[in-house]
């Protein structure tokens, strides 16, 4: 991890398809995921243990988001499992660089694996595949709401007069916005996710390089400080993509005043 | 001007001024956080969690003044 590269390494190639070292480090993270989890499953009991205890307290926080976010339980329930991946999948990987000798290992002068997170491409897969299901969930709801979203043409159609076709102008130039902002959106998730945990690296490498003295015990708080930003930005990536499939539920669903009143729409959570 | 020596440039202003707005962002989410602990004590566990998320939220334009300017240096 001592020298600085943005773009990732091709490694091999597997057929068409470029294999790189982020993609190397995604899968080695999954199998390590789906090894723990293949040791721990069937231990869960009625008393809880202390780890158990702590993952139900997670459990709790993401349930109660999702309630707050979708305002129904059946929802939630539907969507529990695949933020607890998503929180789980940048938890892990975020955190791995703490392994040791895992990056250290070289082929051909080139690093094998990579941190997932810490590649561009992971992130933006990440954050695409919440935009391609926020679309997908609001089109089988209502898919003319959703549109006119974004392309609004019913007030102009509607206008009787000259306030009212200039209304509806504006409204249909915000629908247009509305799409320049769903790409933003995409763009924003991913490149907080990888821009914390890239600069996290940057940082103790700089520090590392700086001179002989400060390879040991310099490095150790902002260690400590990129653990602390990868921890949050994981929280954060699940709880910004939580609200923007719900904003695009709640854009598509009919009006029902009762039914609007129960969500809460905050970007901050309440915790 | 050689095209290296903008490049830096480029890179340090970016950074810079990208700093400025992130960091009067966080310290007006904090100082308002410790107003509110201040108003009142026993909501501190409450506010700490929402305070952090808003932080690494109004961090984020910092963080995409970062990404730019690594770019600038590594990749253009």
């Amino acid at each position: 991890m001592t020298d600085i590269s943005l773009p990732t390494r091709v490694l091999f190639n597997l057929g068409p398809m470029p294999v790189t070292d982020g993609q190397l480090g995604a899968l080695l993270v999954s199998l390590t995921i789906a090894l723990i989890g293949a040791m721990v499953a069937g231990k869960f009991s009625l008393i809880p243990t202390r780890a158990q205890l702590a993952l139900e307290l997670v459990r709790d926080y993401i349930m109660e988001q999702l309630e707050n976010a979708f305002g129904s339980k059946k929802r939630a329930d539907a969507f529990f499992p695949m933020f607890m991946t998503l929180l789980i999948f940048i938890l892990v990987s975020n955190q791995f660089m703490l392994v040791p000798f895992v990056f250290e290992l070289t082929a051909n002068g080139a690093d094998i694996f990579r941190q997932p997170t810490s590649d561009l491409a992971n992130p933006l897969a990440l954050a695409l595949m919440i935009f391609i299901i926020s679309h997908y969930m609001a089109f089988k709801i209502s898919p003319m709401k959703h549109l006119s979203n974004f392309i609004n043409l019913g007030p102009l159609l509607k206008a009787r007069s000259v306030g009212d076709a200039f209304n509806a102008l504006i409204e249909f130039f915000i629908g247009i916005l509305n799409i320049i902002g769903e790409f933003a959106k995409v763009v924003s998730l991913s490149a907080r996710l990888f821009g914390n945990i890239f600069a996290g690296n940057v940082m103790v490498a700089v520090i590392i390089g700086l001179s002989a003295y400060t390879q040991f015990v310099v490095p150790l708080p902002f260690i400590v400080l990129s653990v602390f930003s990868g921890l949050v930005q994981a929280f954060v990536f699940m709880l910004l993509s939580i609200q923007f499939i719900a904003l695009s539920i709640d854009g598509a669903t009919p009006e029902e005043p009762e039914h609007l009143e129960s969500k809460s729409s905050d970007l901050v959570p309440q915790a | 001007m050689d095209i290296e020596a903008v490049k830096l440039l480029a890179a340090g202003l970016c950074m810079g001024l990208g700093a400025i707005g992130p960091g009067v962002g966080e310290g007006f989410v904090g100082g308002k956080a410790l107003e509110a602990i201040g108003r009142n004590p026993s909501i501190a566990n409450k506010i700490i969690p929402n305070m952090v998320v808003a932080m690494a939220i109004t961090e984020s334009t910092g963080i995409y003044a970062l990404v730019i300017s690594l770019i600038i240096l590594f990749v253009l």
